[in-house]
């Protein structure tokens, strides 16, 4: 890339490290602050302390989980639902929102459909799925497919529908058929939108994994959290959140970077 | 769509348009005729609103007349082609295709080889004087090179006419000086046939060799002024001044009106 470079005001070497390692640091005094108040709890009992373990001991428990294999067995099970569910409501809705989104009576028959379902919280349609396909992974795996695929179906549409109509009219001046303009110019331009439909459908699937699990699983990190309630392991439910969260944060980051390559061309 | 090659005649007899907005309907031509020489340089000119862009957008194909017929070399338009290039007021680049491969996008679709693609957008790069920006996102380039873009885009795919709304709107005077100068060389060396609309009366004149004087809505033919000062057009010359000052009563009448 050529063309002037924008020149940065000069700011103190302190205050850049500082505010590349704020994060860090914020996070690092949350988890001093959160072993202090449970080195008190234990002191003053405000609650009893079994159902407030400190980040000390959770991060033990995490470690011990680790190395037994514990967490992996459970994350493995949570993640391989997450991934069929979400690859199911990735195949179903990228295509059908984009058709949806150029094709105004394919979009005419959606449209009330999912008008109609997409108010209900979809943790709402579990228990239906449970009767319905067993309790087994099947449930799950569709019940994750259906919570995903509105976001990405619905991101998609949006994307497909956005796109500005100059560019349209540009491509059939330059002689473009039909298939030409949906390949070259609609898909190019609802790509971002496509992108982001995927990554939010994936943090959806992991929102709510855990309440599919709570229901008839024997693994995963929904069940993890379930089963420890049972014996009072708070350490556990906790190191089962945090893993969730880690992973979402870990995919999210991920997603971000693949975007910001992919799109150079909008920065 | 190709097959024929070299600058076309376009015609327009007769043309009526309406458009409907909730329940008030608004004439916006009315029985607008216009005859265009092949290789000649026409501008539609007239105050906003006076309808010449929605007749560049029927010759397009974007819009359909309701009353009267569009023809180009004797042939009715239904629907947008290739033998009608356009260069829009916004550039209309495509974002996520660089410079080189929005040059590209016209000829690639009739199939051209790869070595004859690549030699067309490198031709129509330096034609334009951006041999050295094909690899740039348009993001990159400054409207003026946006423009330049997009007018290679549009002469790559060796439309039979050149239709231009506007097309120099958006830039600062001087730039604007440059395209229009850069614009003659091209359409010199080229011999297209080129419909131009501008509400700029000494960029008419500056160019034209017919201008066609629209009036407020609706918009009808007020007049038709031939232009053959020879180029480049010195606007200080005196024939300049003159046409220039009665294109200027024409268009003031329109807008006091």
């Amino acid at each position: 890339m050529s063309g002037a470079a924008v020149r940065r005001r000069q700011r103190h070497p302190a205050i850049v490290l500082l505010e590349r390692f704020l994060p860090v640091l914020v996070i690092s005094f949350a988890l001093v602050a959160w072993e202090l108040l449970a080195i008190l709890n234990v002191a003053q009992k405000f609650v009893n302390p079994v159902f407030f373990p400190g980040s000390l001991k959770v991060a033990a428990s995490a470690w011990e989980m680790a190395l037994t294999g514990e967490l992996a067995q459970h994350l493995g099970a949570s993640l391989s639902r997450v991934v069929f569910g979400f690859s199911i409501a990735a195949v179903i809705g990228v295509p059908l929102g984009t058709v949806a989104g150029r094709n105004r009576w394919i979009s005419g028959l959606l449209d009330p459909i999912i008008s109609v379902l997409r108010p209900i919280p979809p943790i709402a349609l579990l228990p239906i799925m449970v009767v319905w396909l067993g309790i087994g992974d099947t449930s799950k795996i569709i019940f994750i497919a259906y919570a995903a695929f509105f976001q990405i179906f619905l991101t998609t549409y949006n994307g497909v529908q956005s796109v500005e109509p100059l560019f349209l009219r540009a491509a059939q001046t330059l002689g473009a058929s039909r298939w030409r303009i949906f390949r070259k110019v609609v898909l190019p331009a609802a790509m971002p939108h496509i992108v982001t439909g995927i990554r939010l459908g994936f943090s959806v699937s992991f929102f709510v994994i855990v309440a599919a699990e709570f229901i008839g699983a024997s693994a995963g990190l929904g069940f993890l959290i379930f089963e420890s309630r049972v014996y009072f392991e708070v350490d556990k439910m906790m190191v089962a959140a945090v893993t969730i969260g880690a992973l979402g944060f870990a995919f999210d980051f991920t997603m971000k970077r693949i975007e910001r390559r992919l799109f150079r061309w909008r920065l | 769509m190709q097959g024929q090659t070299g600058a076309a005649s376009v015609q327009a007899r007769g043309i009526r348009k309406v458009f409907t907005t909730g329940s008030t309907d608004t004439l916006v031509l009315d029985d607008v005729s216009v005859t265009v020489d092949p290789a000649g340089f026409t501008c539609l000119l007239g105050p906003s609103g006076c309808g010449k862009s929605t007749l560049l957008n029927m010759v397009a194909g974007f819009v359909e007349p309701d009353e009267g017929e569009i023809t180009v070399d004797g042939r009715r338009i239904s629907s947008p082609g290739a033998d009608r290039g356009m260069v829009f007021q916004e550039y209309a680049l495509f974002p996520w295709l660089t410079a080189a491969e929005n040059v590209a996008f016209g000829p690639e679709g009739r199939g051209l080889p790869r070595a004859e693609l690549k030699r067309v957008v490198a031709s129509y790069l330096k034609l334009v004087g951006l041999e050295k920006f094909g690899d740039h996102y348009p993001n990159r380039l400054s409207g003026g090179m946006r423009q330049r873009v997009a007018l290679a885009r549009a002469l790559a795919n060796q439309p039979r006419v050149l239709l231009m709304d506007e097309p120099f709107g958006a830039l600062d005077a001087l730039t604007r000086q440059l395209l229009q100068e850069e614009l003659l060389r091209i359409w010199l060396a080229e011999k297209a046939t080129i419909i131009f609309v501008t509400h700029s009366i000494r960029e008419a004149v500056s160019l034209a060799t017919s201008i066609v004087v629209m009036t407020r809505r609706p918009g009808r033919i007020k007049e038709t002024i031939k232009v053959d000062l020879p180029y480049p057009r010195v606007q200080s010359s005196r024939e300049f001044i003159e046409i220039e000052r009665h294109l200027d009563a024409l268009v003031r009448a329109e807008v006091e009106a």
